[in-house]
């Protein structure tokens, strides 16, 4: 069972091979051994390379075995995702969307008619817009605003507005800044509001408007199938007002100017206005409003400390009240369609007063950059308080709330928004996809 | 009857299959092994931006401590040794690399012409578009040329002209002489008259649709294109890899059916090394997106050949204009820089953001995107994606990479610089400066970080070697010490001899010792402790192995 012995033409194959093999290895042999001696590049390896055995690998990455079994499927759909470019598509396809009136969000749309109508190019002054935005359980909010930007050469703008709001859960705990949240009572709020201004835009940044407002606000039962309705709780200790809602017009004026780009300038806002319930309501009050946020650079675009004010003043006419909707109101992350001002240790809404005092510190710094993208860390301290009465404001009504987190930024707008804040009534954690201001 | 039939019919096919297998088995187990081997079947590895970052970024960097080995040698703080490095330190040629420029050196010429086919393509002639892609920032075409040959087009982005073009055209010359494969690209000013579309030829535009490219369609997307002075398209014509392409390779694991492939990608020299080369040429876009497999044969087996594509986002360039500042510095998501950053509570200014403030926020040259050599730090370049091969890169693989980039000569490094045909000779010069500078920052730091000991020869008793820091001029020879603890080499155990120290780059080796011994040589500096070592293994009075200290 030996081997089989060469034949003829076989040895004298073998033998040419061995012969031009041997005459190869002695020509680069000696080549090399001018230089060293032996040749560097060798394929010769030592007795001592690692073993890659499958066994071996199989052993060494025992833990990661389960999370390649999520790996296959997620590199699979990555693989399709970028064959079929699908980030170019859908990019595409937002452009396009935005460019042709149509603006998506996460939570409802933007329409810009004018855009839809082709007519934005021709008749530039001109502004008519829609929006949505509905988030079940939460709010449906749909309007619209028509109107002109300037008249001619002249910076004279006036604008027709309606906005439907439906808040099916909103929360009510009480007026002042003793009110418990164990008060936590739920009651559905919808509006019609339509409103006409006029207004002066005396600079790009600079903005002065007349108001004119009718609001129609039904108040129902919340959430919760009306357990622990307004009424029944607090009866016993004071008649809440509007608590039937109201059909209320307004008039007033608003100024605002706006001088902030990326870490620099500040935002001023200031309102006045004189608020009316129709026929016998018992809604008659006057509100000023006046917030002033500042971007303050600390010796780099990196870092930026944001300092907020907010005031809000209500009072009623004599023999009239403040409807407890229309009150100055404190909690939450305090986003512009949330109806509440920052106070993010506590819930949204949580404090109402005819007055209210708010101080938001917020020191924002960038921890990573990838071309227009960043990432800001923030750090906050807020504190505020709402009093219906002057004479009550006292500095340990105060509430405040601190915590921090990240804002996730493209070319300059927070997209996605991650904080934690704590305060005396616990945690409260936020994802949103802005930030507050 | 009819269910009978079925049965029957059922048995048939289930004996028809037995006998198949049976026959395949059969033929599987008759033929030789060599015959199997001889024609694996290589499954294509896709790859993407898309998965590369999830594997690269958010997979294998977050995992990797899950793998034990990874794990244990990050507490024992050892060192795993490249697995395919020969007994004398040193990369054989294998289907990676093969030694160029290290092993003999280039001339200028070669290094200039870089990587050959054909004597390119024809650049008086037209080229016909047949697909590929349009784009704002990187237009890239397959086209042939009226001789037939393929090539891929790539197009400068109108906002920064010369700049993608002049790094591929650098970089993939220096590649190549490094021992990489890398197809051959030849710099061209087409006039708009030598562009055109080839009939039915579809291309993908910004939208990410196919499209068909119609003449109009081609003169619009040529806006996107740069031009220069005369108006005419500055291209990089790569000249299409031919032959069965498999995908990219992965900087990770290996493919078990390739003959040629016996190490995990990660253990490789040559490829841990392609940090060290990305530091010098700030190619920071390494990873298997930019890498191209093609089944060559080789001693009659089917195998694979693995290529370096796509180096247009070297030196100062990025696929959009030029490097953004944090590139080379940062991971495209870099959890540890972040989680730094997000403790240091923004007092903390990095190295990138010192030197971009510094530079007054701005690039240094348009042509050359921000590319310089202030406070560059070798040791601490950062591909774009984090790759496990760059972080079990060891001092010996850092010595080796850098043994190879120091051959590069001042003048060599013109020579090559000068393909990029930049045209502001300002740009060539600082180019060429700032390449030079890396050179030197990068020889310095491994001929420190290893023993710097090349060229080891045992003659006449005397074994002599060459200090690459003493040449190069990184240390004073006169402030040089080496040092030899020498051990009688037997088979099972090394008996200390003694300690000998020289001040000539040179041991005189006593006879009496023997001639298989095994010198354990280190270097010292101006009074300094003596650094890693370097064992050299004497047999027979040969040298029979050098190891750098990992």
């Amino acid at each position: 069972m030996g081997k089989e012995p060469p034949r003829k033409s076989q040895k004298i194959s073998i033998l040419k091979r061995s012969l031009l093999g041997a005459l190869l290895f002695f020509s680069a042999a000696a080549a090399f051994a001018q230089v060293t001696g032996y040749n560097p590049y060798e394929a010769v390896f030592p007795d001592s390379v690692p073993s890659q055995s499958l066994k071996k690998k199989a052993l060494t990455n025992f833990l990661l075995l389960p999370l390649e079994l999520v790996r296959y499927p997620v590199t699979k759909v990555l693989m399709f995702v970028d064959n079929n470019r699908l980030p170019d598509k859908g990019m595409w396809f937002y452009k396009k969307a935005v460019e042709n009136g149509l603006t998506p969000y996460l939570d409802g749309i933007d329409l810009d008619l004018m855009r839809m109508a082709r007519l934005k190019k021709r008749v530039p002054g001109v502004v008519a817009q829609g929006w949505m935005r509905y988030w079940s359980g939460h709010y449906f909010v749909a309007g619209g605003k028509a109107g002109v930007t300037s008249l001619g050469n002249v910076p004279l703008r006036s604008f027709v507005l309606i906005n439907y709001q439906d808040r099916p859960e909103e929360y009510f705990y009480g007026l002042g800044p003793d009110s418990s949240r164990a008060d936590s009572t739920p009651y559905k709020y919808t509006s019609n509001y339509i409103e006409g201004s006029m207004g002066y835009g005396a600079s790009p940044v600079t903005s002065l408007d007349l108001f004119a407002g009718y609001d129609k606000v039904d108040i129902g039962i919340g959430g919760n199938e009306g357990k622990g309705r307004i009424e029944p709780i607090f009866s016993d200790r004071y008649a809440v007002p509007g608590r039937n809602g109201d059909d209320i017009v307004s008039a007033g004026t608003r100024f605002a100017r706006n001088t902030h780009i990326k870490n620099h300038g500040s935002i001023t806002k200031a309102e006045w206005g004189f608020y009316s319930g129709v026929e016998d309501s018992r809604s008659r009050f006057i509100k000023l409003r006046g917030e002033w946020t500042h971007f303050l650079p600390l010796g780099s675009e990196r870092r930026v400390l944001v300092s907020r004010l907010h005031g809000e003043h209500n009072t009623e006419i004599r023999g009239y009240e403040v409807p407890f909707y229309q009150m100055a109101r404190l909690g939450g992350f305090g986003m512009e369609n949330e109806n509440s001002e920052t106070l993010r240790s506590y819930d949204r809404g949580r404090f109402h007063g005819n007055t209210a005092a708010l101080l938001n510190l917020e020191y924002r710094y960038t921890v990573y950059e990838y071309r227009d993208w960043k990432l800001d860390t923030v750090v906050f301290f807020d504190q505020g308080q709402v009093f219906n009465r002057l004479r009550k404001f006292q500095f340990s009504d105060f509430k405040e709330s601190y915590g921090g987190g990240f804002n996730l930024g493209a070319l300059d707008n927070v997209v996605l928004s991650l904080q934690i804040a704590h305060g005396n009534e616990g945690t409260n954690f936020y994802v949103k996809s802005r930030a507050p201001f | 009857m009819e269910t009978k039939g079925l049965i029957f019919m059922s048995k048939a096919a289930r004996l028809s299959k037995a006998s198949f297998l049976l026959l395949a088995v059969s033929a599987m187990l008759a033929s030789p092994l060599s015959a199997r081997e001889a024609a694996p079947e290589f499954r294509k590895n896709e790859t993407g931006l898309s998965r590369d970052f999830f594997e690269q970024n958010l997979f294998y960097d977050t995992t990797r401590y899950l793998r034990f080995d990874v794990l244990y040698r990050a507490v024992t703080g050892k060192k795993l040794r490249a697995a395919d490095v020969n007994i004398y330190d040193e990369v054989p040629d294998n289907m990676f690399f093969t030694n160029r420029h290290g092993r003999k050196a280039m001339t200028l010429e070669e290094l200039a012409r870089g990587y050959r086919e054909n004597e390119g393509p024809d650049a008086a002639g037209n080229f016909q578009l047949f697909k590929g892609r349009f784009g704002e920032f990187n237009s890239r075409l397959f086209s042939k040329d009226s001789r037939g040959d393929a090539y891929l087009l790539k197009f400068d982005p109108i906002i920064s002209p010369e700049l993608g073009s002049g790094a591929e055209m650098i970089a993939s010359r220096i590649y190549y002489a490094l021992g990489y494969s890398v197809p051959q690209n030849t710099l061209l000013a087409l006039d708009r008259s030598q562009i055109e579309a080839a009939p039915n030829a579809r291309i993908v535009d910004s939208s990410g649709f196919k499209r068909k490219l119609t003449p109009e369609k081609l003169e619009k997307s040529l806006l996107y294109a740069a031009q220069n002075g005369e108006g005419k398209y500055r291209v990089v014509a790569s000249k299409v890899i031919q032959g069965d392409l498999k995908g990219g390779f992965a900087f990770q694991g290996r493919r078990r059916n390739d003959p040629n492939d016996r190490f995990d990608h990660e253990t490789l020299r040559e490829i841990r090394a392609l940090r060290v080369f990305g530091a010098w040429l700030n190619h920071t876009d390494l990873r298997s997106h930019n890498s191209i497999d093609v089944v060559v044969e080789k001693d009659g087996k089917k195998t694979l050949k693995h290529y370096l594509v796509d180096m247009d986002a070297a030196l100062g360039a990025e696929s959009h204009g030029a490097k953004p500042a944090n590139f080379g510095y940062e991971h495209f998501i870099d959890y540890g820089e972040t989680l730094k950053a997000v403790f240091a509570l923004g007092l903390l200014e990095k190295p990138w953001q010192r030197r971009w403030r510094e530079a007054d926020n701005k690039e240094t040259l348009w042509a050359a995107g921000y590319f310089d050599s202030r406070y560059f730090e070798p040791q601490k370049f950062k591909s774009q994606l984090p790759n496990l091969a760059f972080k079990d890169l060891t001092r010996a693989d850092g010595f080796w990479a850098a043994k190879l980039i120091i051959n590069f000569t001042n003048e060599q490094i013109a020579a090559i610089v000068k393909t990029a045909e930049y045209s502001d000779p300002k740009v060539t010069e600082d180019v060429t400066r700032v390449l030079q500078e890396r050179r030197d920052i990068i020889g310095r730091y491994w001929f420190t970080a290893a023993n710097p000991l090349d060229a080891f020869e045992f003659q006449q008793g005397k074994l002599t070697f060459k200090d690459l820091g003493v040449k190069h001029g990184f240390f004073k020879a006169e402030e040089t010490e080496y040092h030899a603890e020498v051990y009688k080499d037997n088979e099972s155990k090394k008996n200390f001899l003694a300690t000998i120290t020289s001040k000539e780059d040179s041991f005189s080796v006593n006879p009496s010792w023997g001639n298989n011994l095994l010198l354990k040589v280190t270097t010292s500096r101006a009074s300094e402790k003596p650094g890693a070592w370097v064992l050299v293994q004497i047999r027979d009075g040969k040298i029979a192995g050098i190891k750098h200290q990992d």
